[in-house]
């Protein structure tokens, strides 16, 4: 009888399949120090993160050349990193990935584990447990909403370092590191304030979180520093990657008026090619490569080019020198990068907004200075004093000029 | 007479009705496997290694066996959620919605009464979370018992209404100083006891109760006979006297409260904390597991273990071969597609 057959073939191979799950003993993690001892003399500054100037290639033939401790083919270092989106998405994901495939340029020892969509909160935790059993001894978490899995396992396991984009919490080996974009948003406001005729700007936010109202503030004032009339309107979609939502703020926001786009999203793509089809400019964030998006309405854009930095901090743990340290770092020392400009972008345009980004990068010019008011006529920052960076991640407030509500 | 004939039907082929029913089940797996193991080809990873990998991890390290039981847990919960209604006829697709009530409702408990010991606490919670997910299903039971709108209707487009108020509450009142998408992190009390040194919780254990008592229930109980009648054809139960309306209320706000549960498992086991949007679809895969076990609680059982090893083993494979999140979908899509699909050659004869 064919049933027959078909039990006896089913029995046979899920027999094969258990023999083959049971063979392997790959299940105890092969528990690999990250080579802590190596008194390595090369010293880079610690104390001063901030200022770094991150890229520093001579380390890596050094770690090459003298790295054969106790194996002599496994790799010096194996990274785990993850990601809260899908690498590919031409915006925050895939800039943080390319940042962290940028150590593996610079010092090929290392081997890296990726793991993208990985989920948040608790949904993490296995991924990095997965990946300290395959020996991981740094784990790079670039989702917000990985940092407290991420302390929990830290704690579980002194011997792994942990850094964490974007936290706050520091531990014995758990840190954190990310960019400075609120300058850099005042450079697009520059831009974006010389190039609407409308003299309205519309921002597709995912959240009203400090940060992103800090960044729609720095946007206005850069656009209001060059065209007094300008105002900026605010959209939000609540969620970091939802594309129907985005391109419908997009369109409603250019239905309004709007003839410059920007956005705080996780992939630009959509806004982006939204208000390309629309025939509205855009100013791009999170990654260089959204340019692609915007042939012909690209006025230019900013991305995260953390690559160095990554390289620095994983050297330092490589050859033990790594501590925990809250590292933010802006344009200066090339963490961010501005994208070229669109074909549609005049000259003049273009140089006054790469004087800015000059003044920025030698720190003449200072985006909060006071007096600032709020919508209301409220003011937040006083003449002579500046807003605190440690200010800016709960910033509920907006400057005048901005229509939309800050929470 | 019905019933008679039936069960004597079940005696007599009841052994060979579970070797096809095992026979088809990995008859579909193995195609599944099959079918993934080419795209694996094509994608240019090694099948062999790729499965040695998902089975040595799930199945044979204790890590990963844990972590399957983890995934399975909220699964298990949903799809009796969906079982349970579909025993007096009804279209239970609102799993994720009633889902997200339940963990509103027990969020609510959490961070209202967190002064609160474990043991008080944590009953709170779980009576908070059934009662989110029964509310939410009443609606819909209620709208069906009145005659007014079809629940298959009602459950689903419910789905979308309640992770808004979720988002409600969390944007507007409940999120922590630092972030606006979550609440704070849980207090202690507030989180379901673990067990085994592992991430599996008291939920497991409450999930596999409700199994139990969901086969008691149909098998032993006068209520079960009379679901029986009622799925059977509902006019005929109707005119022997049997309160169908009532069933249809009672047993879809029963159903809600379990998903209203695997809600309150999720925030409170699992998470410890509210995020919007926290379900990546849990209440939809116990939909489809429940369907493709035709609501037998063993086979819910064995399906949303099976499941649970492919996601869990799935989403390890992107950390060995490093195979892109989405190739793992398509294992998954394969997985549903087939036992929906139920081969032609692997279905057994009706006599």
């Amino acid at each position: 009888m064919k049933s027959k057959i078909f039990l006896i073939l089913a029995i046979l191979i899920t027999s094969a399949l258990l023999v083959t799950a049971c063979q392997p003993a790959v299940e105890e993690p092969v528990v690999e120090e990250p080579v802590v001892e190596e008194p390595v003399v090369e010293e880079p500054d610690v104390e001063e993160p901030v200022e770094e100037p991150v890229v520093e290639e001579p380390e890596e033939e050094e770690v090459v050349v003298e790295e054969p401790v106790e194996e002599d083919e496994g790799p010096c270092l194996i990274i785990g990193a993850l990601h809260g989106g899908p690498i590919t998405d031409a915006g925050y994901n895939q800039a943080m990935h390319e940042s962290v495939m940028t150590i593996k340029e610079n010092i090929p020892c290392v081997e890296i584990i990726v793991a993208e969509n990985v989920p948040e909160e608790a949904g993490a935790t296995s991924t990095m447990v997965n990946m300290i059993q395959q020996g991981a001894g740094m784990i790079i978490a670039t989702a917000f909403n990985h940092q407290y899995p991420a302390i929990e396992l830290a704690e579980q396991n002194p011997d792994v370092i942990f850094q964490h984009a974007g936290g706050w919490e520091l531990r014995d080996n758990f840190g954190n590191f990310f960019t400075e974009p609120p300058d850099t948003w005042y450079m697009m406001g520059v831009a974006a304030g010389l190039m609407t005729e409308t003299n309205k700007l519309g921002f597709v936010g995912a959240f009203p979180l400090g940060w992103t109202n800090t960044f729609i503030n720095s946007f206005t004032l850069g656009a209001q520093s060059v065209n007094e009339s300008v105002e900026t309107i605010v959209a939000f979609t609540f969620d970091w990657g939802d594309s129907a939502k985005e391109a419908d703020a997009t369109n409603s926001l250019i239905n309004q008026g709007v003839d410059v786009i920007t956005m705080h999203v996780d992939s630009p793509a959509t806004v982006i090619s939204t208000a390309e089809s629309r025939g509205a400019y855009s100013i791009g964030f999170q990654n260089l490569a959204a340019q692609d998006y915007a042939p012909e309405y690209w006025i230019s854009g900013i991305g995260h080019t953390l690559g160095g930095t990554l390289t620095w901090l994983t050297s330092n743990v490589i050859d033990g020198t790594w501590e925990p340290i809250f590292l933010r770092c802006g344009i200066g020392a090339g963490c961010m990068a501005m994208a070229p400009f669109g074909p549609n972008v005049p000259q003049e345009v273009q140089d006054q907004v790469l004087e800015v980004k000059d003044a920025i990068v030698d720190g003449e010019l200072t985006v909060f200075a006071g007096p600032i008011f709020d919508q209301e006529g409220t003011e937040r920052v006083a003449e002579g004093e500046e807003l605190p960076v440690a200010m800016m991640g709960s910033v509920d407030w907006y400057v005048q000029g901005v229509i939309g509500s800050p929470q | 007479m019905l019933q008679k004939n039936n069960k004597v039907d079940q005696k007599n082929s009841k052994l060979d009705k579970v070797l096809n029913q095992v026979l088809r089940y990995v008859g579909m797996v193995l195609i599944v496997l099959i079918l993934f193991g080419l795209i694996l080809l094509i994608s240019g990873s090694d099948p062999i290694k790729s499965y040695q990998d998902i089975f040595s991890y799930t199945l044979g390290s204790r890590y990963g066996f844990t972590e399957v039981i983890v995934s399975m847990t909220p699964v298990l919960l949903t799809a009796l959620a969906v079982a349970l209604p579909t025993r007096v006829g009804l279209i239970n697709v609102g799993g994720e919605g009633q889902l997200y009530m339940g963990a509103c409702f027990a969020t609510w408990g959490a961070l209202t009464f967190s002064h609160l010991p474990g043991w008080v606490l944590l009953p709170i919670m779980i009576l908070l979370g059934m009662l989110g997910g029964a509310v939410w299903a009443f609606i819909p039971g209620l709208l069906k018992s009145l005659g007014l709108v079809n629940e298959t209707i009602t459950t689903l487009l419910l789905n979308s209404v309640a992770p808004m108020i979720v988002a409600f509450f969390v944007y507007g009142y409940w999120h922590s100083p630092m972030d606006t998408n979550k609440t704070a992190m849980f207090v202690p009390a507030a989180r379901l006891p673990r067990f085994f040194n592992s991430r599996i919780d008291l939920s497991f254990f409450i999930a596999l109760a409700l199994l139990i008592l969901f086969w008691l229930l149909l098998k032993y109980t006068r209520w079960g006979m009379e679901m029986k009648a009622i799925l059977g054809n509902a006019q005929a139960a109707k005119r022997n006297g049997i309160p169908i309306n009532r069933y249809w209320i009672i047993i879809m706000c029963a159903g809600g409260a379990i998903a209203g549960l695997a809600g309150m498992a999720q925030v409170s086991g699992f998470f410890g904390v509210l995020m919007a949007g926290f379900s990546r679809g849990v209440g939809f895969m116990g939909f489809l597991i429940s369907w493709m076990s035709f609501g037998d609680p063993l086979a819910i059982f064995i399906t949303s273990f099976v499941i649970s090893v492919i996601m869990t083993g799935g989403n390890y494979l992107q950390l060995t071969v490093g195979l892109p999140f989405a190739v793992i979908n398509i294992l998954l899509a394969f997985t549903l597609f087939i036992v929906l699909a139920k081969p032609v050659f692997l279905q057994r004869k009706v006599a």
